[in-house]
């Protein structure tokens, strides 16, 4: 079992905070096949996955990482307020 | 101190944690909320934020700046939660001996993290509906270089 928690317009998209995946007892996983496993649950967060940032706790997780299934998986999708392509900065 | 707050920005709280008699140059940034977006009237924005990330890249910044410029003070507040049109979301405090140290300084700080920090804009616009501003994939000092 593994925590996921969303965060931004991954909660309208998700329809809840955080929810709980069904993980595999016997393997390993890479943040990548929970990402698998997470758009299968809810495909309508296939269009945001590919710009998601995931973390657990306070350090950002690569794709091909193992996750630990005692914390929380957690989904941070692009950041506001950013570059705002050749325009320059907003705000 | 603290970096993420849900309550309102002081400045003078952070001008009195950074004063420093050796400087001769105080550059103050501050974002506000704005009263449009993409040609949309907005009333107000709900900053939502991963608070255990946020901290520490906000922490991880201030140390960064001081020791990629020749600036003697550096403080970093950013506000969550709700904000009327005009309220400041985001104060940057740097100062340091001569002027342009303290401007280079507070634009990468600032520059810095509007990538970094796991912030999200919800607006409220006029015409009462809502949503997220999109915005650039998270990045860490490690995807920059």
């Amino acid at each position: 079992m593994l925590v996921v928690e969303f965060y931004g317009v991954l909660q309208q998209v998700a329809g809840t905070r955080s929810m709980e995946l069904e993980t595999p007892q016997s393997e390993q996983l890479t943040v990548g096949q929970a990402l698998e496993l997470l758009h299968e649950r809810v495909p309508g967060l296939s269009e945001h996955l590919p710009r998601v940032a995931c973390a657990q706790a306070e350090n950002l997780v690569r794709r091909d990482q193992i996750v630990d299934t005692h914390r929380p998986l957690v989904l941070l999708p692009p950041v506001s307020g950013g570059w705002r392509g050749g325009n320059g900065l907003d705000d | 101190m603290a970096w993420m707050t849900d309550e309102p920005l002081l400045l003078d709280q952070l001008l009195q944690e950074t004063a420093d008699d050796t400087c001769g140059a105080l550059v103050v940034f501050a974002g506000t909320v704005r009263d449009h977006h993409e040609g949309r009237g907005v009333s107000g924005m709900s900053y939502s934020a991963y608070k255990p990330m946020a901290d520490k890249v906000l922490q991880d910044l201030e140390q960064e700046t001081l020791e990629r410029f020749p600036v003697e003070q550096c403080r970093i507040m950013h506000r969550i939660g709700d904000l009327a049109i005009g309220e400041a979301s985001v104060l940057v405090v740097v100062r340091s001996h001569h002027r342009a140290d303290a401007f280079d300084a507070a634009r990468y700080a600032i520059d810095t993290l509007k990538v970094r920090l796991p912030v999200w804009k919800h607006d409220e616009y006029t015409d009462g509906s809502r949503a997220y501003q999109d915005g650039v994939p998270l990045q860490t000092p490690d995807s920059e270089r």
